[in-house]
């Protein structure tokens, strides 16, 4: 007898979706060294890179979603994240994205948080979702604005004051 | 690209279930890390919020690493404790460790369900050797190593919780050969 539980994986165009694995580590930890993590919970050291991976699975087993690493096919590289995010502090789940500075400017984020926001709809009851987006995230905002999300809010996550962006419900899209 | 599903095997003892975490455990774990008085040698007290990402981290660790903490019941399935194979990012080695909850001690659980996680660690894992990384201090821990068999190795200083004390557990030759 067994406990068990299941990340699904999800394929687009360009990328997978699936579950983050150790391999993912060094790449993680590159990233949240980074400026640019800044505004997406970082800055971490390679301890706080594995607490956030290994939080990344227990996330998908108490909640039963979770965000998804993306591997682009193309390369076969790691380039960031996508999905449903409900940690302790968030008002509701939230669909988050990041994209690595190497992999930016090709559609990869708009295409996962598509797909992410579509499977969430579909299979996990999550529809009309939001995203917490930082002020000084003007890209993140423009993305959001792509995926015809609307600013909502101000809000709060964490101790960090940010805005609340609403998305369409998936229905909805034409 | 497939799917990743994760099994963690399921231990039984004369008197408890060593079994996968599921989300119905949260409770007591943040009762535990709630009570400093329980929780200080085991890197506690933590908050509520805290506790959760902990528990997350404890799922997680048995995806990234195959071993981990199961959730200690007993065959009544009343929730005693969690015990297992702990190897964070910086730990000097994965470690054997053991949490009570209020309540269940001084009947002989913690070191029932500790010496089958380190059966497991030796016959199914593969392990050739393990120990446990103890407070300071903490006399009911270390009481309970000794009871294992195991012995003080050496004094670390642990990435997270500071200054540690390893004991040192016996290996597999001399866990089968019942020298433990």
């Amino acid at each position: 007898m067994t406990t068990t539980f299941s990340i699904p994986s999800v394929e687009t165009d360009r990328l997978f979706l699936r579950a983050p694995h150790a391999d993912d580590l060094p790449r993680m930890t590159a990233f949240f060294e980074t400026e640019r993590s800044h505004m997406v919970g970082g800055p971490k050291d390679e301890i706080g890179s594995w607490d956030s991976l290994v939080r990344r699975l227990g996330h998908w087993a108490l909640r039963g979603y979770g965000l998804w690493h993306l591997t682009e096919k193309a390369s076969g590289d790691f380039v960031g994240w996508a999905g449903m995010i409900y940690g302790p502090g968030w008002h509701e789940p939230e669909l988050g994205w990041t994209v690595m500075a190497d992999a930016e400017g090709k559609g990869l984020a708009h295409e996962a948080a598509l797909a992410a926001r579509k499977y969430a709809a579909q299979h996990q009851g999550l529809n009309g979702v939001m995203s917490y987006i930082a002020h000084a995230n003007d890209r993140s905002r423009a993305l959001a604005t792509r995926l015809g999300a609307t600013f909502e809010r101000d809000g709060e996550l964490l101790g960090k004051s940010c805005q609340i962006w609403r998305h369409p419900r998936v229905e909805e899209l034409a | 690209m497939t799917s990743l599903t994760l099994d963690i095997p399921v231990l039984k003892t004369d008197r408890l279930i060593l079994r996968g975490p599921e989300a119905r455990d949260f409770e007591n774990v943040a009762t535990f890390f709630a009570d400093a008085d329980r929780s200080w040698g085991f890197g506690g007290p933590l908050s509520r919020n805290d506790a959760w990402r902990w528990f997350a981290s404890l799922i997680g660790h048995w995806a990234l690493h195959g071993f981990g903490f199961w959730m200690v019941d007993t065959h009544e399935g009343a929730p005693v404790g969690f015990v297992g194979i702990w190897g964070p990012e910086g730990w000097p080695e994965p470690e054997l460790g053991w949490v009570m909850y209020a309540g269940t001690e001084g009947q002989g659980y913690a070191r029932e369900a500790a010496e089958e996680a380190r059966k497991f660690a030796y016959e199914v894992l593969g392990f050739d050797t393990l120990s446990s990384n103890i407070f300071p201090g903490n006399a009911r821990s270390v009481a309970l190593a000794e009871r294992m068999g195991a012995h003080y190795e050496r004094s670390y200083e642990n990435v997270s919780h500071g200054t540690e004390h390893v004991y040192r557990h016996p290996g597999p030759d001399a866990i089968a050969g019942g020298a433990a």
